[in-house]
């Protein structure tokens, strides 16, 4: 069972993944989540996922600086990252994609994103 | 046909026009009076060379009428080549005859006719002959003329006298050395005056007009900031004045617009982020629980819940995507997109709604060809034409996507075996807020996925248009998209 680490401040958006993904592709995922940038690398710490779905937008750390650290970290530099933004602009496309192996934007289609994760991860 | 003719050839064509025909008057008046002027005083010359010389001729004449001319001849000769003009004397009598005539020297000797005695005909020279003063008498040429010189001798005798032919054909080596130095001096001031009138024309019109038009281009090309530095109190001051504030103006105005469409555009990020973060909660969970009711009356509401809050999303993502694209910063990001991974790839994220419909997918793209387009972009361009062609198409129904290279341009055809379009559809498809008829109403259709995809594809210089045979016969999109110049072989 792939494992996948959510990482968002709003805590309804982890449960809509969580909810959809067990009940749609039962069996298939294990959800775990963070709801703060420094709350991923302590969950990082505990449990190695295989991908992250990380928002851009939260408080104090936000998903730049949690992409960076890990992108400059001996341990998790090669975990891939989903990038989830309600961002459209050229800045957020361009960099996303440059530093994530993949962007989507809000709001998200769960089957896309399944899709997205499986071709990543496979 | 108005052929462009600038401000320089208006100014200095009339200019070049009077001065062709100030030359040429002033040249021909002057030279007609110089040559006058010069021909009077050869006249006036002649008849006092005539009269200073009639006495030394025939005193000489008389002195040496013994000796056979010999000395004569040669005094003779002397006086006509010291007047240039003269070239012929005779010597008569009152009656008319002749007694000597120069024409009559043949190689230094005095050769008189051997007919006898010669008289001249003429009844008005022979009665010039006998006036006391000197008369002149033009030939109908104009050119030559004789000067009758009588010679009153001592105690009132006047036995003699004499003809002088003259000619005026020195006057025309006179006439050209005039014509020379009259074109010459009228040329050259007709010359520095031009020069100065090009120079006070330039200084004071041309080279402002130029600056003004100069700063005219730059404002057009959105150089605001150009102003034009003419320092000059009169009209042209006065537009180089009104000029600099109307750019003043615009660069405020420019301004001002810029900040209001940063505004707007700010906004727009803020409003759309918060609209869209609800709406993956609401319309994920709705899938979730369509699968686990049992009362019947839910089980009817839901869909309708569902139906609208699709529409509710398709509406906010689309209308931010077109006020993105119409805004007139474009944030878009070039790229080079290899259009067979790019469509597979497009293509499997789409999976889900295929299976959901049974459609089964056609790929013909096999040609590696490389476009530039922004790949966010391109992503939703081609997006929005496979989501038409399911959503539109028929349950089991089919989808084939071809690819042709042209030239400088790939041709990329979707297909459907959907509902198809009337021509009236057609015709409108690519408009704003357009949705088709009632036979094509569709709840969760917004009317703006195509008018994305034109805006897209105007983006990257392409051209999209869609054909179809009518209702339930399908509709193809074709796109056409020009190559990268890696493609293009040669």
């Amino acid at each position: 069972m792939k494992k996948i680490l959510i990482v968002d401040d709003e805590i309804e958006q982890i449960y809509t993944i969580e909810k959809t993904f067990d009940k749609l592709f039962k069996g298939e995922f294990k959800i775990i989540s963070a709801t703060s940038g420094e709350k991923c690398f302590k969950q990082l710490e505990k449990n190695l996922p295989d991908i992250i779905i990380l928002d851009l937008m939260m408080p104090i750390m936000d998903g730049w600086q949690v992409l960076e650290k890990l992108r400059t970290s001996e341990k998790w530099k090669n975990i891939p990252v989903i990038i989830l933004t309600a961002r459209t602009d050229g800045f957020a496309r361009h960099a996303g994609k440059l530093m994530a192996n993949d962007y989507i934007s809000k709001p998200i289609n769960i089957h896309e994103l399944k899709i997205r994760i499986e071709k990543i991860i496979n | 046909m108005k052929i462009y003719a600038g401000l320089k050839s208006k100014l200095y064509g009339p200019l070049i026009i009077i001065f062709i025909i100030v030359f040429f008057t002033s040249s021909i008046t002057i030279i007609n009076r110089e040559t006058n002027e010069a021909r009077e005083s050869i006249i006036v010359n002649s008849i006092s060379y005539s009269n200073l010389s009639v006495k030394y001729i025939l005193d000489t004449y008389d002195l040496y009428f013994d000796s056979g001319y010999i000395k004569f001849i040669e005094k003779i000769s002397q006086i006509i080549s010291m007047n240039e003009n003269v070239y012929r004397i005779q010597i008569l009598n009152l009656n008319g005859k002749i007694l000597f005539d120069s024409n009559e020297i043949i190689s230094g000797r005095y050769n008189e006719i051997e007919s006898g005695e010669r008289y001249i005909d003429n009844k008005v020279i022979i009665e010039q002959l006998s006036y006391k003063n000197s008369s002149v008498r033009f030939d109908e040429d104009n050119i030559n003329y004789e000067i009758i010189q009588p010679f009153p001798e001592e105690w009132g005798r006047h036995d003699y006298s004499l003809r002088y032919f003259y000619s005026l054909e020195s006057l025309n080596t006179l006439n050209n050395k005039i014509l020379i130095e009259v074109l010459f001096s009228i040329g050259l001031s007709i010359l520095i005056s031009f020069l100065i009138i090009f120079y006070i024309y330039k200084l004071y019109i041309t080279q402002p007009i130029n600056k003004l038009l100069k700063g005219m281009k730059k404002i057009k090309s959105g150089l605001f900031d150009y102003r034009i530095n003419i320092e000059a109190k009169d009209e042209i001051g006065e537009l180089t004045t009104s000029f600099n504030e109307m750019a003043d103006d615009l660069k405020s105005y420019k301004e001002t617009l810029e900040k209001l469409i940063d505004d707007k555009d700010q906004l727009l990020l803020q409003i759309g982020h918060d609209l869209k973060t609800p709406l993956g909660p609401i319309t994920n969970l709705l899938d979730v629980l369509e699968g686990d009711i049992s009362n019947s009356e839910r089980k009817e509401i839901l869909p309708v819940l569902k139906k609208n809050v699709n529409y509710m999303q398709n509406l906010v993502v689309k209308s931010l995507e077109i006020a993105r694209l119409n805004s007139i910063k474009s944030d878009s990001i070039m790229e080079e997109i290899n259009i067979k991974n790019e469509i597979n790839n497009i293509i499997e994220n789409k999976k889900y709604m295929l299976d959901n419909k049974n459609i089964i997918i056609q790929n013909n793209i096999n040609n590696d060809s490389i476009i530039q387009s922004d790949q966010y972009e391109f992503e939703i361009l081609i997006s929005n034409i496979l989501e038409n062609a399911i959503n539109y198409n028929i349950d089991g129904g089919k989808i084939t996507i071809d690819s042709e290279e042209l030239n400088e341009h790939i041709m990329i055809s979707i297909k459907d075996t959907g509902i198809g379009m009337s021509e009236d559809q057609l015709k409108h498809a690519f408009d704003e807020f357009y949705k088709g008829d009632s036979s094509r109403q569709h709840l969760e259709s917004t009317g703006l996925g195509l008018a994305i995809c034109k805006r897209i594809i105007e983006k990257i210089k392409g051209k999209i248009w869609m054909e179809s045979k009518g209702f339930n016969k399908g509709t193809v999109v074709y796109i056409q998209i020009p190559l990268h110049k890696k493609n293009i072989k040669n």
